[in-house]
């Protein structure tokens, strides 16, 4: 056996996890190498240090740290919760039935935009103006301003 | 329970000079903390992945099964990794102990 493949078994053998005939062929290259029985008593060793190693102490401030943590990946989840889920089956009818009720209504505010009442038209009028037929109107009031000439004057404004 | 069981094998080893300090003197626990330290600095340096089994391997003493759960790997992964981490550790420690 060749030491990479002894080093190998060793791992397993610190796992306890060596069959019946690799524990044999390891021990078997362990009498004839000497570098290698070095090496598994070190690595013996540091584990042995390993798993008497005290847990280090906890920073006093670390249940704060970590529920602040977990509070923020909290609200991560919700709101990506909610935007993944929105066409979900479940939430699709609220989808469905949002969606007309939201047309309609825009529909319903165009309307009502369009139909608010014009400003009036201006007339321009002068209190010098004697004559009905020199009241000017604004052009798009062409037809009014032919109504008008045909009213009796009334006069400047009282 | 895990450690225990392997430290009673590890225990019939005889010729582990490590072994003989322990029955030793108290200065003998100083130079094993001392020790334990070396060998935390060393796990330190290791790959994120390496440090991983080996922390939940020796320190917190899980068997490979639950190493491999936690991990989301399989076992094979896990032992591949062990090895590679003793490797690396006994490179790291290798003058430190032998000096």
């Amino acid at each position: 056996m060749r030491c990479e493949q002894a080093r190998e078994l060793m791992s397993l053998m610190l796992d306890e996890i060596l069959t019946p005939e690799q524990k044999a062929e390891l021990e078997r290259h362990l009498r004839e190498c000497v570098g290698c029985k070095a090496e598994l008593k070190l690595l013996r060793t540091v584990q042995k240090l390993m798993a008497t190693t005290e847990p280090a102490p906890l920073p006093y401030d670390l249940v704060p740290i970590v529920m602040e943590r977990v509070r923020a990946i909290e609200r991560e989840r919700t709101k990506s919760y909610f935007w993944a889920n929105l066409f979900r089956p479940r939430w699709r009818w609220l989808a469905v039935a949002t969606a007309p009720i939201v047309l309609a209504l825009t529909i319903l505010g165009a309307r009502l935009w369009h139909k608010q009442p014009e400003p009036p038209a201006t007339i321009y009028w002068s209190a010098h103006v004697t004559n009905a037929a020199e009241i000017t109107v604004a052009p798009e009031l062409a037809p009014i301003s032919v109504a008008l000439s045909s009213l009796p004057f009334v006069g400047e404004e009282q | 329970m895990i450690e225990r069981q392997r430290f009673e094998e590890a225990e019939e080893d005889a010729d582990l000079w490590w072994e003989e300090a322990e029955t030793a003197e108290p200065e003998a626990e100083v130079l094993r903390q001392e020790m334990r330290q070396k060998v935390w600095e060393a796990v330190q340096q290791l790959p994120p992945l390496l440090k991983q089994v080996v922390l939940l391997r020796e320190y917190e003493g899980l068997s490979l099964q639950e190493i491999a759960k936690i991990t989301g790997t399989n076992v094979g992964t896990v032992k591949s990794r062990l090895y590679q981490a003793r490797q690396q550790l006994k490179k790291l420690l290798a003058p430190y102990f032998n000096a």
